[in-house]
């Protein structure tokens, strides 16, 4: 599970970080203004993810970005600097430290650690070791983490856990139905960031996990019998949803299904199986009302790691009172435009309000632009302090 | 038995004035007081019971939820001790309207409305939100300040910050010639009264609530 992260210089995440300590954990819920940086944190996760899978240059045009887009524009470094702190099995913790150097697509730097202890792995200067041996030199070449090039029996279990960790993350934060309907004839390990490969997703869940699935779609929509996915010629498949109406049955092809059902069948398909770390931006999307109190449900015990981007107050609302205060992240702009996040019932004037309110009334109650300014000049009265104290 | 304030001082003029009795001299036990403290505790207990959401939008607007919400209670309150005691219960939910800088300029109205809205939730039909413009000191400007009574509108444009140079609590403190404590204002209060309909002439917010009250005590 990763227990923290940051970030120098990636877009508006000029110097931003969340941790165990501010309140990552299991399930993590990112609020906060339109332009706030919410997406972007969930950008950058997934941007770390590819650096691992060694595939950026895919990565980029997939969402028809240009690697000058990453960078911040609020940051003078020129390379984007990510940690990721992950927990490994033992219960240990790792941190993983890359350095992007945006011309060659590659970490130049790259370290893995634990607290105050010795490199396990040291990727500097055209060297890289791994744990005690003598630095090798790269003779090869490399896009994104050079983890993503080197086989795993040179590299020790911890460094694969963290390497895996970080690998593991998906995001799915463009999800749109409008991809889910297509037909796809592409391998699938994951439903793809906007869903686009839900179809082969599917087709491979057999089985016990698959009648789970089903057994799951049907507590959100309680005439939903099934789904197929047929393979046509050349490797095609095609998802329709049989449904039963009056006794009658009826199978749908996915480009007649509606938006909601799509959207949950993928969060289900994604979340139901796997050992990951689950993004999701505007997580309520397309989904009515009446299906919200379960959603909020399935994404705290999906036994994965999730977070997600939500304007919803009903989201809110339905978690509890302790999930709200640990897991609910405001997200905002300070004074310099840098992205920076606070749990938000740590705010005083929050704190009372959930004493009484609901977590989603409470946030609606909220004047989430004034609430920026107030976080904003915290953080400027924080810092200000810490120089004091330096002083 | 909570010590009385400036402002139930206020309250039993405009009954006595209504029901040509002072419940304060005859039978001081009409007065019951629940402090903010208070309501919260009942709220904070009751909150895992209630169904359903209560959002911000139209009937309260966003940063009024406490006002909202205490209105509701003590709409319920009130109905819970009309039962208890076999009696007709009136509820006056007093709060300041001093906002911030950054609230909207209508901030008094919303938060009036929100109050309203409370005791409707809670259907409850004689609430009756109290909520000066910007603070309870500026109505007791305008009956203590040279010529009271008269041009008394701008008043309620004074700073409700007791920080700000120009706020309503130093005023009335330079006009009463010492700090403006419940005390002093009680003494004050005993010497001079208080022209109920002559500062609702005056002052906007509080016709609001003169009206609203009187209407409430005629339908008993």
């Amino acid at each position: 599970m990763i227990v923290g992260f940051s970030v120098n210089g990636f877009k508006s995440l000029a110097n931003f970080s969340l941790d165990e300590k501010t309140g990552l954990g299991n399930f993590t819920c990112l609020v906060g203004l339109n332009g706030a940086g919410k997406s972007s944190v969930l950008q950058l996760l997934d941007f770390a993810s590819h650096l691992m899978r060694g595939d950026v240059t895919n990565w980029l045009s997939k969402r028809g970005w240009s690697v000058s887009d990453l960078h911040s524009k609020l940051s003078n470094s020129s390379n984007i600097i990510i940690g990721i702190t992950v927990r490994v099995k033992s219960g240990k913790l790792f941190s993983w430290v890359g350095s992007f150097n945006r011309s060659s697509l590659s970490c130049t730097l790259e370290r893995i650690f634990e607290a105050e202890g010795e490199y396990i792995f040291n990727l500097t200067r055209g060297r890289y070791s791994i744990l005690n041996t003598q630095p090798s030199k790269i003779e090869f070449n490399y896009v994104g983490s050079i983890l993503s090039a080197l086989k795993d029996d040179v590299l020790s279990p911890e460094i694969i856990e963290v390497r895996n960790a970080i690998l593991n993350i998906r995001s799915l934060e463009l999800l749109s139905p409008h991809l889910m309907r297509n037909s796809s004839r592409e391998a699938a390990i994951d439903i793809g960031t906007g869903g686009e490969k839900l179809s082969p997703y599917l087709y491979n869940i057999k089985g016990k996990e698959r009648e789970k699935l089903t057994a799951l779609l049907r507590e959100f929509y309680p005439a939903v019998l099934d789904f197929k996915v047929k393979q046509e010629r050349a490797g095609w498949k095609k998802l329709s949803i049989i449904e039963e109406f009056n006794g009658e049955i009826i199978e749908t092809e996915a480009k007649h299904v509606n938006d909601g059902l799509l959207r949950i069948l993928a969060i289900l398909a994604q979340a139901g199986s796997g050992n990951a770390t689950l993004l999701f931006d505007e997580v309520e999307n397309g989904v009515n009302p009446e299906i919200v109190e379960r959603l909020v449900h399935l994404l705290q015990n999906t036994g994965q790691q999730v977070i997600v981007t939500t304007h919803s107050p009903m989201i809110l609302n339905y978690l509890s009172d302790e999930v709200a205060e640990k897991s609910v992240h405001f997200v905002y702009r300070t004074f310099d435009g840098g992205t920076r996040s606070r749990p938000l019932f740590s705010i005083p004037r929050m704190q009372k309000k959930l004493a009484i309110m609901g977590p989603g009334e409470a946030f609606v109650d909220t004047s989430l632009t004034n609430l920026t300014s107030e976080c904003a000049k915290l953080d400027a009265d924080e810092s200000s302090n810490l120089e004091k104290g330096a002083m | 038995m909570y010590k009385l304030g400036p402002l139930t001082y206020i309250i039993d003029y405009i009954i006595e004035e209504v029901m040509q009795y002072s419940p304060l001299q005859t039978h001081l036990g009409t007065y019951r007081y629940y402090s903010e403290a208070y309501l919260t505790q009942r709220l904070a207990a009751k909150k895992n019971e209630r169904r359903g959401f209560v959002f911000a939008g139209r009937k309260h607007g966003v940063e009024t939820g406490l006002f909202f919400f205490n209105a509701l209670m003590l709409g319920e309150i009130s109905k819970e001790l009309e039962a208890a005691e076999g009696d007709v219960a009136v509820a006056i939910l007093f709060r300041d309207s001093d906002g911030t800088n950054s609230d909207p300029s209508d901030i008094w109205e919303q938060k009036k409305t929100s109050i309203e809205e409370g005791f409707r939730r809670a259907e409850f039909t004689r609430g009756v939100p109290m909520v000066p413009r910007p603070k309870s000191e500026s109505w007791f400007i305008c009956a203590a300040k040279e010529n009271p009574y008269q041009h008394c509108a701008d008043l309620e444009e004074l700073s409700g910050n007791d920080k700000s140079p120009n706020s309503a609590k130093k005023m009335l403190s330079t006009i009463l010639e010492g700090e403006a404590t419940n005390e002093r204002l009680l003494t004050w209060l005993e010497a001079n009264g208080m022209d109920c309909r002559k500062l609702a002439e005056e002052m906007p917010s509080f016709a609001k609530f003169y009206e609203r009250l009187i209407s409430v005590l005629h339908a008993i």
